[in-house]
């Protein structure tokens, strides 16, 4: 076996190892709100002043009905999932540290720019059997990124009528120690994939 | 267009205008899934109808490559199951519009490469059965090397830039849903058939690659069907 295909081998391990380990060390806080309760995120205190079936809003003391997302957060990914929609519906916001360079449409949303977030059920795909909620970040009436999670533990389609029960939220603090490592691997890998590939088509000319 | 795709294959097939069909394919497999693409301003790879259609489309090229490197194509009733495929009554033809979360420049990448390195593997498997079955046909060296570059499409394709993907998505870059578990099956078990290369029992390696294609159409097709999942797309 060649030497890259070895390689390739040896970082799918090591990461698959990295998310082992990672999935048992990481951070992950995670906070219940409920209406009209208060968090401190990271230094910074937020009222949570209404919870429904299409939005969840914080503010904080200068700030009405908005979220302000100011050091060292900014929201990943966003949306909820369906613990138990029966009983205890648990609406599921993640933040995670504002560290490393995310490319992606959250992008937009700088350090203490105000944004507010609408969770709507209208992305729910019976098609593909699992249950999703999008949410939806607007800044002064314009909307600037939807996302969808998704997650149906218990192989069921609910309807969303439990919807209409929100009564609170949990916002977890995720933390990816490996982050950097995974990425690293990652990238190792797919030099070694192209090396390989490069091995492997060398010389071949299908046109003649 | 799948109508039109079965009929003018057998049609063509009776005629015995093969490579008419090969070209047929070519054109209207490309066409279906740029006309689905521009219907959502994205690129059409959504379901298991766009995936068959994008395969079709990858078996025909293979067909075409062969034919200018003369080496035996596939015989075209591979395309006319093909295309008899794209009316089973559990492949959904609709547009299926895809979440807010999923639709980053990375999806058709992923699947590109994903269902590149699966075409690339089934072929190899098909081969090792033809060759199982009559010894003189493409030579071991040949399809080992095409099942090599489909196991490193996938690798890329379906592990490392999923791995991005998820995270980006889904703030996580592994889950341990049913598709990602047999995806790390499909690729320790290709990892443990190129670690044995050195096997000198041809037909060991043939068998070998005979089970990877069923354990890789699972997962292309079966998870999909039979589990839920983040990955239960249909």
């Amino acid at each position: 076996m060649k030497l890259s295909l070895k390689l390739v081998h040896i970082t799918l391990t090591l990461l698959i190892l990295f998310i082992l380990i990672g999935s048992v060390v990481n951070t992950s806080t995670e906070l219940e709100i409920f209406e009209e309760s208060k968090l401190e995120l990271d230094g910074n205190q937020y009222e949570v002043s209404h919870i429904d079936q299409t939005r969840v809003e914080l503010h904080s003391a200068h700030l009405n009905h908005i979220i302000e997302i100011n050091h060292p957060l900014r929201m990943k990914h966003y949306g909820m999932f369906f613990r138990d929609y029966k009983e205890t519906l648990t609406v599921t916001i993640a933040f995670e540290p504002f560290d490393i360079e995310y490319i992606g449409p959250v992008n937009r949303m700088i350090e203490n720019e105000a944004f507010e977030i609408y969770i709507r059920d209208s992305y729910v795909t019976e098609q593909n059997q699992f249950s999703g909620v999008g949410v939806e970040i607007h800044k002064d009436g314009t909307l600037l990124d939807q996302k969808l999670y998704i997650l149906n533990e218990k192989n069921e389609y609910g309807t969303l009528t439990a919807f209409n029960t929100v009564k609170s939220a949990n916002i977890i603090i995720v933390e990816n120690k490996f982050r950097l490592v995974i990425y690293t691997l990652i990238l190792l890998s797919l030099i070694a994939v192209a090396a390989e590939l490069y091995r492997a088509f060398k010389g071949w000319r299908p046109w003649l | 267009m799948a109508i039109t795709l079965f009929a003018l294959s057998v049609l063509i097939a009776v005629l015995k205008k093969y490579r008419s069909l090969n070209e047929l394919y070519l054109v209207i497999a490309a066409s279906a899934i740029l006309m689905r693409s521009f219907e959502r301003s994205m690129v059409a790879l959504t379901n298991v109808y766009e995936v068959l259609l994008l395969m079709a489309f990858l078996i025909a090229l293979y067909n075409g490559l062969c034919r200018l490197k003369k080496i035996d194509p596939f015989h075209p009733v591979v395309l006319i199951i093909m295309s008899g495929s794209f009316y089973l009554p559990i492949v959904n033809q609709t547009v299926t519009e895809v979440s807010g979360a999923l639709r980053t420049p990375l999806l058709p990448i992923h699947v590109m490469l994903t269902v590149l390195g699966i075409v690339l593997l089934m072929i190899a498997g098909v081969l090792s059965l033809k060759h199982l079955i009559n010894p003189l046909g493409t030579k071991f060296g040949k399809i080992h090397k095409l099942a090599k570059v489909g196991y490193l499409l996938w690798i890329s394709g379906a592990l490392l830039l999923g791995m991005i993907y998820a995270e980006l998505s889904w703030g996580r870059f592994w889950g341990w849903d049913v598709k990602e578990t047999w995806s790390l099956l499909v690729t320790i078990y290709y990892g443990v058939y190129f670690h044995l290369f050195k096997i000198k029992n041809d037909k060991i390696r043939h068998i070998m690659l005979l089970v990877g294609f069923i354990l890789i159409v699972f997962n292309l097709i079966g998870i999909n069907y039979l589990f839920t999942g983040l990955h239960s797309y249909r």
